[in-house]
């Protein structure tokens, strides 16, 4: 029953990094022309915000990664669910997941600026593309975990197929379709960062690109710090959607009930 | 007869190419409308195949498994089951799990709620409802179970050794509840157990089975009315009965 507590405060190891890295500068060792150092980032930053830029290109990439993941979830929970309670389809998608599963996203950029232009769509695309395989299979590992007497559980009690779905099999899934979501989350917000280097004009991505052609290695430094701490609150914001969705979770082999 | 097992006989599949295994070689009993019956018999003798047959979730490769006369297709709400491991689901609450089957059979949320709050008060967990299965005890756990399987009113309740995982103190004081609570009830129940002693003092009548494939050795009328005090497990007369059984299955071990 005990819960799963940090040791450390997470801050504690980011700031120390900030710290030796700061120590660094000023000692001499790292040349700022190659890395900028934290304080100088911060005023960077600061700067990079007052003239408005980097906000917007924050909310184009958050959308793209908000649309392509939502569609991705859907699909990927509703196909995984399918299949982990399907034999027929699970032999059916399985091997076209396995097949597709290991081409990344970024191989996939020549393919979708062709299919689908410049701009949102083909960023909506690879976030899709990679934030679906790791749902659709944790999802079916999910539904696969179900414990046989819970399903017996269930149907002894008068289940039907709509509650041992709503009731049953979907909560029972929760903790890997969670899992799924995180590691897609993830993904999604380094292939929408992919997708803006080459086919966008806006984005976290856009901006690292257009401000290498202009050498501006400062403000390059700042879209990879803010894409770190976006990429670290999202993961922080999951945990905490999780923490609501599956309480029962906390517990110590909860699902060996 | 309420639940009839007529010459049944139920094979499990080898592993690659072993011959299938008798697991039921034509079992016949009958179980009467009320009754507190009990099956005993060594592990592994095929007792929770007989719950299994009689909740629907196998069908019999021969005879006939039927409830009020009529042959059993599917697991029903009116035949519920309490497992040796709980089956409690995880992710509901003490309220929730008590209150699936209700859900299931659409009765309206204000009467679920009663039914809930009256049956958690009977095993004595009104407290709570809001707790999920890991926080409660083995006892807890069996006392949530049962009053999960007589929300839905079935006509029979199947328990599978249900107070196997339990220590002996936990058993002795759960049998005496399930006892205590069973006489404001009237299903009738079929109880598998390998202990001999929970049998005699629970049942009404006990099936001694035999080793695998699981045959009827002896049909026990246990002569003892009800209520039955915890004393009784001392009295002469239960301890004889209980070395006959135990003399019965020990030939079948050796």
């Amino acid at each position: 029953m005990t819960k799963n507590k940090d040791v450390i405060n997470p801050w504690v190891p980011i700031l120390l990094l900030l710290f030796v890295w700061q120590v660094c500068s000023w000692a001499g060792f790292l040349n700022s022309q190659f890395l900028p150092s934290p304080l100088a980032l911060m005023s960077e930053i600061v700067d990079s915000f007052a003239n408005q830029h980097l906000l917007g290109d924050i909310f184009a990439s958050l959308k793209r990664v908000l649309i392509g993941f939502t569609i991705a979830a859907a699909t990927g929970v509703s196909l995984g669910i399918f299949a982990g309670t399907n034999q027929v389809a699970r032999s059916f998608i399985s091997p076209l997941a396995e097949i597709f599963r290991p081409i990344p996203p970024i191989a996939w950029i020549p393919i979708a600026i062709l299919w689908f232009g410049l701009g949102d769509k083909p960023a909506f695309f690879l976030v899709f593309l990679g934030a679906f395989f790791p749902i659709f299979t944790n999802s079916m590992l999910g539904a696969l975990s179900l414990e046989e007497t819970h399903r017996r559980a269930a149907y002894s009690l008068g289940a039907d197929k709509k509650h041992f779905l709503a009731d049953i099999l979907l909560p029972a899934s929760l903790p890997h379709i969670f899992a799924g979501m995180k590691i897609g989350l993830g993904v999604s917000w380094m292939a929408v960062i992919t997708a803006e280097l080459v086919g966008s004009q806006s984005g976290l991505g856009y901006m690292i690109q257009f401000n290498r052609f202009l050498l501006n290695t400062p403000k390059v430094v700042v879209g990879m710090v803010v894409i770190g701490a976006i990429g670290f609150l999202l993961n922080r914001l999951m945990a905490r959607v999780e923490a609501a969705l599956v309480p029962w979770k906390d517990f110590k082999g909860a699902n060996h009930i | 007869m309420k639940l009839e097992f007529e010459n049944v006989t139920k094979n499990f599949n080898g592993r690659n190419g072993d011959r299938p295994m008798v697991v039921l070689d034509g079992i016949s009993f009958g179980v009467r409308e009320s009754e507190f019956f009990c099956i005993v018999g060594p592990s592994g003798c095929g007792k929770s195949t007989i719950i299994n047959l009689a909740a629907g979730f196998f069908r019999p490769d021969q005879g006939r498994v039927a409830v009020n006369g009529k042959e059993i297709s599917s697991p029903s709400a009116s035949r519920t089951v309490v497992f040796q491991e709980y089956a409690l689901f995880p992710w509901k609450t003490v309220f929730g799990n008590i209150e699936f089957g209700l859900k299931c059979s659409g009765i309206p949320e204000e009467e679920r709620r009663q039914i809930v709050y009256d049956l958690a008060k009977k095993v004595d967990l009104e407290k709570f409802l809001n707790h999920y299965p890991a926080e409660l005890s083995g006892g807890m756990k069996q006392r949530v179970a049962i009053a999960r399987s007589l929300a839905v009113k079935p006509e029979i309740i199947l328990m599978d050794e249900p107070f196997a995982s339990l220590d002996q103190q936990t058993r002795d004081v759960m049998q005496e509840e399930l006892l205590g609570f069973m006489k404001e009830f009237s299903q009738t129940i079929i109880f598998v157990t390998h202990n001999i002693e929970e049998a005699i003092f629970l049942g009404d009548r006990v099936l001694v089975l035999g080793k695998r494939p699981a045959h009827a050795k002896a049909l026990v009328e246990v002569p003892f009315s009800k209520p039955r005090l915890p004393q009784l497990r001392n009295e002469p007369v239960f301890l004889a009965l209980r070395r006959d059984i135990g003399g019965l299955l020990r030939k079948e071990a050796s």
